[in-house]
This record gives C-alpha cells, structure tokens and sequence, in this order.
C-alpha cells in the first residue's frame, strides 16, 4: 500500500509513494473526489472520478467530470465520463457542464449525434461567458476550457442489453467479457505515424468535432466508461487489464472501487474517473 | 521489476550532448560536476524521476553514450574524458544511433515514447564541414512534404567560449511550428565554471518544467526561457 492508500499496480513510481496531499486549490468548485452507486432494475451502478497526482503536485483542482442517470420509461441508463483538457486552467469547468449537459440532450434526442450537436453549441456559449463563480479571483483574460466526452445510454429490457456509445478523443467505453477487455471506442489515429506518443486531443466545443458512435448488444459482462487516466494504462498494460479484471469481476463497494480507480502506477499521474455497470442474470 | 510492472509507462526522453573536444581539457571538472548537479536536481523531484529519462552522449572527433538513457534515479553516471576535434557530425550520428535503439527497446516495453529532446552544449564551432547535410539526412522533417524524420527531436544548443552563434541558431531545431526550435550564447566576461553551472540548471528547469506540463498524459517540451539567465543570450528561431 502506497502513502496514498491506495493500491499499487506494478511499480508505484515515487511520485505516488512520495507525494503527499498538497494545499487546496484556488478553485473551491470540484472535491479532490466523488464517488456515486446506485441500483436500477437489471443493474448495479459504481462511480469514481480521483484527482490525480500531477493535480495535487500542481496545487490544481481535478478536471475530469461524470454523470449517471436512470430513465425509468425507456428502461436506460445515460452516462458520461468527461475529461478536462489540462493544457487549460479551467478545463474542469467545461468539463463538469458537458457531464451536467450530456443526459438532457440525449435523453432529449434519443441520438448521439444530434445530442453532440447540441452539447457542443451550448459548451461554446458556456465557454464563451464563463460565470467566474468557481474562481477566488477575476478570471484570467486567457483562460480557456475544454473537454473531451464519452457517453452511453444502456438500455436494459426484457429483451436484452444494449449500448449506443459516443465519444470523442481519448475518453473510452470498455466490456469486460468473462475476464477479457474489450475497447467499444477504438480509437484508430491513437498511434500517429511518427511512432511517438502525442496524448493530443481534438476536445469539445469544437467546430468540426471528432464524433464516434457505435452500437452494441451486450453480453452480460460488466461495462466502463472511462476517461484516459484509466484507459490508457488499461489499454498498455496487460497486467493493468488483469488486475483490473480481477478486481472489476462483481461490484466493488464503492468507496474500494475508488481507491482502485485512483491505483498508483510509475508515469501515470492523470486525474482517474470510471463508471462501472454490473449486470444482473437476465430472468429466463 | 519487471517489464510488465511497468508497461504502458510514459516516458520523456533528454538526451544532454556535451562537447568534450580538446579546449574542454581546462574544464572537465566542472562540466562533470554540472552534469552530475544537473541529474541531482531532477532526482529530487519524484514526478520529474517519474517521467524524465536522461542520456549523456559526449563527442570530440568521435562520438559515444558514456550514459545510457534511464531513470535519472537509476543512471549509472560515467566521468565524461576529454580531447579531440569538434565533430558535430558524429555527435548527430550517435544520437540518431542511440536514440533508434532506445525506441525501440522502450516500445517492445510497452512505454510510450515523446518526442526526444537534445541539450547541445559546445564550446566551439563544429571542425566538421558535413554536419548539416547529416543532420538533413537523418534527423530533420519536412511538415510541407512530410518526409524525413517523422521523431525529430527538439535541439536547444548552448554555445560559449568560441561557439558561434552562427552556428548555434543553425543547430536549433525544429525550424517550423509551434514550438520553434530556441538557441543560447554565453554573454562575454562570465568564467567557464559560472556558465557550466547556469546551463546544468537551466536544463534541470527545462526538464522539471516540461514534466509538470503532465497534467493530462500529454508532456510538453519546455525549453528554457530565452532571459532564463544573466549570461546567457537567449534567441527564438524566426
């Protein structure tokens, strides 16, 4: 177990062993954590999202954001992971919109699509006037914000699971299928041609937005959305995807499912946020 | 540790190029206390060891890695020695060398590679005539065409004593987009021993600043500021 209580996965690294909590931010908006569960027939619902260690280090708030919501007459869950562009000191703020925005619209639409449309015009107007609550201070003359957005509404019937998948940039939706991982949100340009590691994003609100759908039924393993401070190492490592798999198989508690999305591993110091969806047996 | 305990890392590979040509002979014992200064301050920083990955590499009339690139915690750090001419040609070649090598091991890791950085240090101008056309050859890109070196890396050269800056501006790199390669000159009048020490900190600043861009799992290369130092002459390539 590391300084940070919480559990290692491969080598720590020292900034997790060593770094302790810092002072608070300048931003009295997001906690340093938020953690949801719930129930809804057919499911069992964890959420975390963890300030990771780069942010604490930085004396800077947590930018990654989530949502989760039941519509009881359509029998789907809508949920968003979102994930603050750190390049940008109010990144967290555009983030937290988009996750707050996201089930109105496609609850609203029934289609990613036109919900994108709509998320990503009313995240420009939002971005456009910044209300300044979240800041001790006047904001800065260049302070900008931006998010990329991975959503799925699941729909769970009589007739079987299914999720419609959006998502834009490195955000990602993964199944886990009888302890294997399976990426619903490829992405094909993650490896630029140079060989080298870019981590660049394309975020929202955008004028030409990199959007992704896709459709699929599912088995009755569980299913994550994820932003890429989970994604990423579950993507490169295999001991990641097994440890992960281990732990993910049935439904944590919540508070254990957050110190296992916050799992401290050497170069990965990003902020953390997962949504895990447990199915129950389908009655025959 | 394993390789799998720390698959999927990301890494931010400096490469620091020292001229240990013959007129260094004077000041191998300050250039040698700056390199080893210089590992020690990003040492200090657990997210800097985390995420930077340092290499020495001296040239005189050849070119070698007297430190292969690692954890700057985990280096094994070799005395540089000095004596021979100022072959920027070769110093280019062992890089592309090294570097290739590097990749390619890091890659079959699982560690996902930036963009590589070189700190040239020279204190003169090059004895080679071929320099630039090997540095066309194998280092350089053209984002007009898209061809050559696609892993191009950042050069930023501090030149002194006889270093031109001619020839410091011409090492810069890269010469296109956002991020314009930037060169330094040592202002007349500061010992040797001063500016060895300014530049192993200016470094050391560059490569913590750069890891703390880490915010998201994207790096950003920060070179140091062009008025970084009093004796040192900053330029940004037009």
């Amino acid at each position: 177990m590391t300084r940070t209580e919480v559990p290692a996965i491969g080598e720590p690294g020292r900034a997790a062993v060593e770094l302790g909590a810092g002072r608070p931010t300048r931003f009295p908006g997001p906690a340093d954590h938020e953690l949801s569960e719930c129930r809804v027939p057919g499911a069992s619902v964890r959420a975390a999202s963890v300030r990771g260690l780069m942010h604490r280090y930085r004396d800077q708030p947590r930018q990654d954001s989530f949502s989760v919501v039941w519509d009881e007459p359509t029998r789907t869950l809508v949920l968003a992971v979102c994930d603050g562009v750190g390049q940008f000191e109010l990144s967290q703020e555009a983030a937290a919109f988009a996750a707050l925005v996201t089930p109105r619209a496609y609850l609203a639409h029934r289609d990613w699509p036109t919900a994108f449309t709509e998320i990503n015009k009313r995240l420009a107007e939002f971005v456009a006037a910044p209300s300044g609550d979240a800041l001790l201070g006047p904001a800065p003359a260049d302070a900008r914000m931006a998010t990329t957005l991975a959503a799925a509404a699941v729909r769970i019937g009589p007739d079987g699971r299914h999720a419609s998948v959006a998502w834009t940039d490195d955000s990602s939706v993964w199944q886990l299928d009888d302890g294997r991982w399976w990426n619903l949100t490829p992405d094909p340009d993650a490896e630029p041609d140079s060989g080298l590691y870019t981590g660049r994003v394309k975020a929202l609100p955008h004028a030409d937005p990199r959007l992704r759908t896709a459709e699929h039924p599912l088995t009755e393993g569980p299913l994550f959305l994820m932003t890429d401070g989970v994604g990423v190492p579950l993507q490169g490592s295999a001991q990641v995807r097994e440890t992960l798999a281990g732990w993910w198989a049935g439904p944590p508690d919540v508070f254990t499912f957050a110190r296992q999305v916050g799992f401290a591993r050497k170069g990965h110091m990003d902020d953390r946020t997962a949504i895990g969806v447990w199915f129950e047996p389908e009655s025959s | 540790m394993s390789e799998q305990a720390t698959e999927g890392q990301i890494v931010m590979p400096f490469y620091i190029v020292c001229d240990v040509s013959g007129s260094m002979c004077g000041d191998m014992a300050q250039l040698n206390a700056g390199v080893q200064a210089l590992r020690d301050e990003i040492m200090k920083d657990p997210v800097a060891d985390d995420l930077a990955m340092l290499s020495i590499i001296a040239f005189d009339s050849t070119a070698r890695t007297v430190v292969p690139l690692d954890t700057p915690s985990e280096m094994a750090m070799q005395p540089l020695q000095c004596g021979g001419a100022t072959n920027y040609t070769s110093a280019f070649q062992e890089f592309h060398r090294a570097f290739t090598a590097d990749r390619a091991r890091l890659k079959a890791e699982g560690k996902r590679v930036f963009r590589p950085c070189i700190f040239f240090l020279t204190d003169g101008d090059p004895t080679s005539t071929d320099h630039g056309q090997v540095f066309q050859q194998l280092l350089a890109y053209d984002p007009v065409t898209k061809q050559g070196n696609k892993a191009y890396p950042y050069v930023t050269p501090f030149g002194f004593r006889t270093a031109s800056e001619a020839s410091m501006k011409a090492l810069a790199y890269p010469t296109f987009g956002e991020k314009k390669g930037r060169y330094f000159r040592a202002k007349d009048g500061t010992s040797i021993g001063s500016l060895l020490k300014e530049m192993a900190g200016m470094i050391a600043t560059s490569v913590l600043g750069s890891t703390m861009s880490a915010t998201t799992n994207t790096l950003q290369y920060t070179p140091p500021a062009v008025n970084a130092s009093p004796v040192m002459e900053g330029s940004i390539l037009d």
